[in-house]
């Protein structure tokens, strides 16, 4: 990480989901920076509070249930989580772009692609409605799309799966964002399109210099991509490091049976590596190391006490008692 | 191969959705086209390609759950593409099938020991309190703890609830099981465990499986031979291993390049296929694959390639091979 001023910079963020059930704890005391330039890839299985990071991000939390409890998340060094909503809709689609999952869902159905463009173009400058268009047919083109003229005009259901990510990319950069969140961009599409995608997030990167924050399940993708890497587990971050030192030699027990347990083209196996049970349940968490119930090196202290988040002198943060007797404080709230 | 290893045999299979307007068939959706491959007795066969490759489709046609448009299934020596449902029925209990989404492909109001018993009251197999055993043990067997025997599925978390499905599939002793992608709706660190339970279960029984994922990892590591399709078509089919040094088909080497691997060679950055897969209403001439492909020559575009043997077991539909 530079010494300059990241451009993005989380500090202890919480949010909590107030169900009938109890509070369900999605997002605990999560710090991280992105700076600029950079990507962040933040990894996890389903549960792991990886989304709820992104919408924390943009305050799309759904509130109730949800609430942000408490942290920062500073922008240039102004905290959004202060802002008003009138300027948080000038943040969404201005400085932070955003790409989601499902091209199909996240695009409206009855405007034309061209349109859905246009419409986040006009809203976050002083374009006319002509130059709008020049500017969205600019992006079809920047993104790849054959005959953007002619995409411009047509709608969501013409245009394959892959092209509507490319058009949810174009919809997310046109306004020339400097932070681009994109959560699991690529899970709905098929290998070869992902590789596209892939290649084109990070050919615009270079372009125009933004931040990514890339969140996924998919190990595989975040080392194509990331610079550095988040690994999170049941709303805490386990590990935090250089993506290339964290999947090369991982320190916390739940990245390396994470990691043994895909299988690999280059490595044959009799059998996969196992972790057993289950992602736990985010309202009833396990005592101390919320992954010791599943972690093959568990020693008594893990049971009782939560490990803190920790910085070893390389740099790489681990939360885990094989490396630090850090304890966590007591969280003041929840 | 010797005719008695031979437990299911697919033969110039084809298999077209007409697509209709104004009520009559003005085209078709070509799924399946052409294809021909075998699965022997407790192996596994694994069926690759992007969707919309027609491998679903060809894997409900292996088991007819959808009929057959031209050409031959053959299972355990006996022609079952022409048979009607209920000839199908007492052929059932050697052929199941593991659906991908462990939500939706169990009956929210039916208890689990409903679910997994359900295949054996359908086939007259045990009696009532001999299919409590069965089912108990099943459960057992695929890592269920059997005191839950009375509970619905809303219970279980996604990856038992495959179990739960998978219970279901071997519950008749079947001889053919397909698989597909059944654990793709599942977690990384629940896919191993699910993919362990099947390799276990066939070493044990030595049930057979069409094994159908998108997810060539996975496909690589469960299968002995692996079938690539593109747009209905076989255009490599080999042993596993051939697939890690030894690809032939331009397809298939950049469908393996595609997959990110975690790892940091530089050589993967690049994307190896521009432009989406044509449709399966208008099949390209010639060989399908010669509208992506970076080593079309003029004969591509005219003649479609066979399936041709070019090591023992490794066969390859494409001209420059």
């Amino acid at each position: 990480m530079t010494d300059k001023q990241p451009l993005l910079k989380v500090r202890d963020l919480c949010t909590y989901f107030y169900t009938e059930e109890g509070i369900v704890y999605a997002l605990d005391d999560v710090s991280f920076d992105v700076a600029r330039g950079q990507t962040l890839g933040i990894v996890g299985e389903s549960g792991s509070g990886k989304s709820v990071t992104a919408l924390s991000i943009m305050r799309l939390v759904q509130s109730p249930p949800g609430r942000i409890v408490s942290g920062t998340v500073e922008l240039l060094g102004e905290d959004i989580l202060k802002k008003s909503r009138k300027e948080m809709k000038q943040i969404r689609g201005g400085k932070i772009g955003m790409i989601f999952q499902e091209p199909m869902t996240s695009l409206n159905p009855v405007y034309t692609v061209g349109n859905q463009i246009m419409e986040s173009i006009l809203l976050h400058s002083d374009c006319n409605r002509k130059q709008a268009k020049e500017r969205a047919i600019e992006m079809l083109r920047l993104v790849g799309i054959p005959l953007p003229e002619k995409r411009f005009g047509e709608y969501p259901h013409q245009l394959s799966g892959g092209m509507r990510q490319r058009v949810m990319i174009a919809i997310a950069l046109s306004c020339n964002p400097q932070l681009l969140i994109c959560d699991e961009p690529t899970t709905a599409l098929d290998v070869t399109i992902q590789a596209q995608i892939l290649e084109l997030i990070n050919d615009l990167k270079q372009q125009t210099g933004a931040s990514v924050i890339m969140i996924t399940h998919d190990l595989g993708v975040i080392s194509r991509v990331a610079d550095e890497v988040m690994v999170m587990y049941a709303g805490k971050a386990m590990e935090y490091g250089a993506a290339r030192d964290v999947f090369t030699q991982p320190r916390h027990p739940y990245t390396a049976a994470l990691l043994k347990s895909i299988p690999n083209l280059e490595e044959d196996v009799e059998r996969l590596h196992v972790i057993e049970g289950m992602v736990p349940s985010l309202s009833k968490r396990p005592q101390g190391c919320l992954f010791h119930p599943r972690c093959k090196q568990a020693m008594t202290v893990c049971q009782e006490k939560r490990p803190a988040l920790t910085t070893a002198p390389d740099g790489r943060r681990v939360r885990c008692f094989l490396h630090s007797d850090a304890v966590e404080k007591e969280a003041a709230h929840g | 191969m010797a005719e008695q290893e031979v437990l299911m045999a697919v033969e110039n299979l084809n298999k077209w959705f007409p697509v209709r307007k104004m009520g009559r068939a003005r085209g078709y959706v070509k799924a399946v086209n052409d294809v021909s491959l075998q699965i022997r007795r407790g192996e596994t066969l694994g069926i690759v390609g992007e969707s919309g490759c027609g491998k679903t489709t060809l894997g409900r046609a292996m088991i007819r759950l959808t009929d057959v448009t031209d050409g031959r299934v053959i299972f355990d020596g006996q022609d079952i593409s022409r048979l009607s449902e209920k000839e199908l029925r007492p052929l059932r209990r050697d052929m199941q099938i593991i659906f991908q989404d462990p939500y939706s492909s169990l009956n929210p109001r039916m208890t689990v020991g409903d679910i997994i018993s359900e295949p054996l009251v359908y086939q007259n197999m045990y009696s009532a309190s001999e299919r409590i055993d069965r089912v108990r043990e099943l459960m057992d067997l695929c890592g269920l703890d059997p005191v839950y025997i009375r509970r619905y599925p809303h219970e279980f978390s996604g990856g038992q609830r495959q179990r739960i499905g998978i219970a279901r599939a071997i519950a008749v002793n079947p001889k053919f099981v397909l698989c597909d992608e059944p654990v793709s709706a599942l977690d990384v660190s629940i896919q191993s465990q699910v993919i362990n339970l099947l390799m276990d279960l066939q070493s044990r029984t030595g049930i057979a499986y069409a094994f159908i994922s998108h997810n060539l990892n996975v496909v690589y590591h469960v299968s002995r031979r692996i079938a690539v399709l593109y747009l209905g078509r076989v255009v490599e089919l080999a042993e596993r291993e051939t697939f890690k040094n030894n690809r032939a088909h331009p397809y298939t080497r950049a469908l393996f390049e595609a997959i990110p691997q975690v790892g940091f060679d530089e050589q993967q950055k690049k994307a190896p296929l521009s432009g989406d897969l044509p449709s399966p209403v208008d099949l390209p001439s010639g060989c399908v694959f010669h509208t992506r492909c970076p080593y079309t020559q003029p004969r591509c575009r005219t003649e479609v390639p066979d399936l041709r043997e070019i090591d023992p077991g490794h066969y390859v539909a494409c001209h420059l091979v």
